[in-house]
């Protein structure tokens, strides 16, 4: 079943498309003109872009209306073929499915085996071990990203300061958010007395559900809220979750001013910091 | 003229059998069956493109100091894989061009293989004897996922680190094995600097040459069964009705190939994406709001942001609550996938030599209803991924915002199910009935 367009649209059609081409290749000169000039990328987007419709439309309106169209039928099952096209036709039915679906749980069930087994016999890192410590310690100072350390009577309420263990402004496990509030509005679990000299306090800034640094600072309302997936902490009850997805406070981070007023932690986070994970009760 | 060539061309490739096999090759026609040549092409518009920009991307961790021609980051410290993004963006001729054209391509390129997925299962043509062909096909769903993850996660800026971050504390949720794999695959507690070459090398390398691998399996199959057809006159399951490849089929794919090839370019040139430059550099502690990750990962995002904080307990261990709408979620979705074929292939509808002739959606009603509940669950999640831009615009705290997608979430899916099924009864009875399929010749 053949269609035989009237000649002279056919003729029309072939001066269309083939003016269409000729528009597309100037576009491409263009385009390499301006790469050899320089470039700029808004106008490399239109020229090429542009070269590159300019084709498009002379091949559809060529598939339309210049080339001949024919409808053809053919067999769907010409005969037997060699042997893995052969059952490949056949949705690999024997054995090809099988062995497909095979490989894709076997693979991740077989890594989730060996991770086991190597993790059960000690080999490779201790993942758990690097979870229990940061770069804090009694004494340590606290310093801004940039390096300087961070006195006491620089924290005015309202603001929030990123800190890091002095020496360790590289360590993203050991981030921290330093506030000041009103020390009388401060309500810390017991045995935390002292952590918190003058309303000045410090939790890890790595959220506890995923990992995210927890960023945005609510100072009227008192809260911290996470960017990534909106866990809200609040800051007076020693950052407990108060809504989102995250299930534990940030750790707080004990704090106490030295003599010449720089201020300094008084040990490391009581425990680990960040998402949590299988081993968390025994690392903490 | 043109037609003289063309038949020129065609009685000169007649004369070689091979030639003349491939030219009488047979295709049916109909828009949606344009999805997969898309999605075939944006991944060749890929590996184009990406060949380009692996000639100046460098894969290192090593800190720099920048003192190149994007002015607010003179003197700024960062990993010459970011540096070496920055070049290419202001320093290397069409770079930026090639870096958006790329970028745009990976998202075009999951979309038209979502669309295609969504087309094969509406239209039954993942059933015998396509199921092979169908798991095939998921697979190179998660391997796209995969790559475009490596691929914007290894520029090492503060965006994109977010992003390795959520996949260290996601693997690290994995109840036995979670903390320690996460050690191993990501580097350390947090995701360290090994991570920029082991990305790029899965980037590359062996994600592109799977996802080849399996291109070429999945397009030697449909070569071999040849492709399904709505049914109509003249069709029957024993033959393929259509264009044939040579020459009209051959011109109209050529200009879907360039059709899209234009779109992306002008998208790439005019239309910014991932601006590296204004997310800054990786540097401990930095962050931003309005976080997202790109499109088709967004999902996950919202299920971790509608998923109350629930962690489980068990006998002095933890399962973090992250774990179930992050691997466990990942994991049903694979699952699920997969297993199509079997939970929506229907035993009593096996012709001997498997089906050929596609269904419409109204014909598989409970298919469709399904089908469009699914659909409506993960878009509900990859809007909920905004919710603090949402927020943002609306001038409401988050909390409003997430409890409205928690409510949507649970009631949406079970209603546009309802909806799609009444739909497709409706359509189904008023449809003028349709001229028989010949019965199978034997």
């Amino acid at each position: 079943m053949s269609r035989r367009p009237d000649e002279r649209r056919v003729a029309r059609a072939t001066v269309a498309v083939l003016a269409l081409f000729g528009a597309g290749g100037l576009a491409l000169a263009g385009f390499g003109v301006l790469l050899w000039r320089g470039g700029q990328t808004q106008l490399e987007g239109i020229l090429l872009g542009g070269a590159l419709g300019l084709v498009a439309l002379g091949l559809v309106l060529a598939a339309k209306l210049v080339v001949p169209s024919e409808e053809g039928e053919e067999e769907r099952d010409p005969g037997p073929l060699p042997q893995p096209f052969e059952e490949l036709r056949h949705g690999g039915e024997r054995f090809g499915r099988k062995a497909f679906l095979g490989l894709v749980v076997a693979v991740p069930l077989g890594a989730g085996v060996v991770a086991g087994v190597l993790r059960l016999l000690g080999i490779g890192p201790d993942a758990v071990e690097a979870r229990r410590t940061t770069a804090w310690g009694p004494g340590v100072r606290v310093v801004r990203p940039n390096g300087t350390p961070v006195r006491a009577d620089e924290v005015s309420p309202g603001g929030m300061v990123t800190i890091f263990p002095e020496g360790a402004t590289d360590r993203e496990d050991s981030q921290a958010n330093l506030f000041r509030v009103a020390a009388d509005r401060l309500r810390l679990p017991p045995g935390r007395e002292g952590t918190a000299p003058g309303g000045i306090v410090a939790y890890s800034r790595l959220c506890t559900h995923v990992g995210c640094p927890v960023a945005l600072y609510q100072a009227e309302v008192e809260r911290l809220v996470c960017p990534c997936h909106g866990a809200t902490f609040d800051v007076l009850e020693a950052a407990r979750p108060i809504f989102g997805p995250a299930t534990r406070a940030l750790p707080q981070l004990p704090l106490e001013v030295d003599d010449e007023g720089f201020l300094r932690a008084a040990g490391d986070f009581p425990e680990p910091v960040g998402p949590g994970f299988w081993e968390l009760e025994r690392a903490s | 003229m043109l037609r003289r060539l063309v038949h020129r061309l065609t009685r000169y490739g007649g004369d070689v059998p091979v030639v003349r096999g491939a030219i009488e090759k047979v295709f049916p026609e109909h828009w949606s069956f344009l999805l997969g040549e898309a999605a075939l092409y944006s991944f060749a518009i890929l590996v184009g493109t990406g060949i380009y920009l692996a000639l100046f991307f460098s894969p290192s961790p090593e800190l720099v100091v920048y003192e190149g021609s994007y002015e607010p980051l003179r003197g700024a410290e960062m990993s010459r894989a970011y540096r070496s993004t920055l070049e290419l963006s202001f320093d290397v001729r069409a770079g930026l061009l090639v870096r958006q054209v790329h970028h745009w391509a990976a998202l075009v390129f999951v979309a038209a293989i979502v669309g295609h997925l969504l087309r094969v299962l509406l239209t039954g043509a993942f059933r015998r004897p396509r199921e092979l062909n169908w798991m095939v096909g998921v697979s190179l769903l998660f391997l796209a996922l995969a790559t475009g993850y490596a691929g914007y996660s290894m520029l090492d800026d503060v965006l994109s680190h977010v992003g390795l971050q959520i996949g260290h504390a996601a693997t690290s949720s994995v109840p036995v094995v979670g903390t320690w794999m996460a050690h191993v695959m990501f580097g350390g507690e947090q995701p360290g600097g090994e991570m920029i070459p082991r990305l790029y090398w899965a980037h590359v390398l062996v994600f592109p040459l799977l996802l080849a691998g399996l291109v070429g399996l999945h397009m030697t199959i449909l070569l071999l069964q040849k492709h399904t057809q709505f049914p109509g006159p003249g069709k029957r399951h024993d033959n393929v009705v259509g264009t044939r490849l040579w020459p009209r089929y051959t011109f109209e794919t050529l200009g879907l190939f360039f059709a899209l090839a234009a779109l992306l370019v002008l998208l790439g040139g005019l239309v910014q994406i991932n601006p590296i430059w204004l997310y800054g550099p990786q540097a401990p502690g930095a962050a931003s709001s309005g976080l997202q990750p790109d499109w088709y990962w967004a999902w996950l995002t919202g299920g971790l942001v509608l998923m109350p904080g629930w962690d489980l307990t068990l006998f002095g261990y933890t399962v973090p609550g992250q774990f179930f709408p992050g691997p466990l979620l990942v994991a049903a979705t694979i699952v699920l996938l997969y297993a199509v074929p079997y939970i929506a292939g229907s035993r009593a509808d096996d012709l001997p030599g498997g089906r050929h002739l596609l269904e419409r959606p109204r014909e598989r009603p409970v298919l469709t209803a399904v089908t469009a509940g699914v659909v409506a669950f993960y878009g509900v999640l990859t809007v909920a991924a905004s919710s603090d831009v949402l927020a943002l615009r609306l001038g409401t705290g988050i909390e409003p915002v997430v409890w409205a997608f928690r409510a949507l979430v649970l009631a949406l899916p079970p209603a546009v199910g309802l909806v799609a099924y009444r739909a497709a009864r409706r359509l189904e009875r008023t449809r003028a009935p349709r001229l028989l399929d010949m019965p199978l010749r034997d």
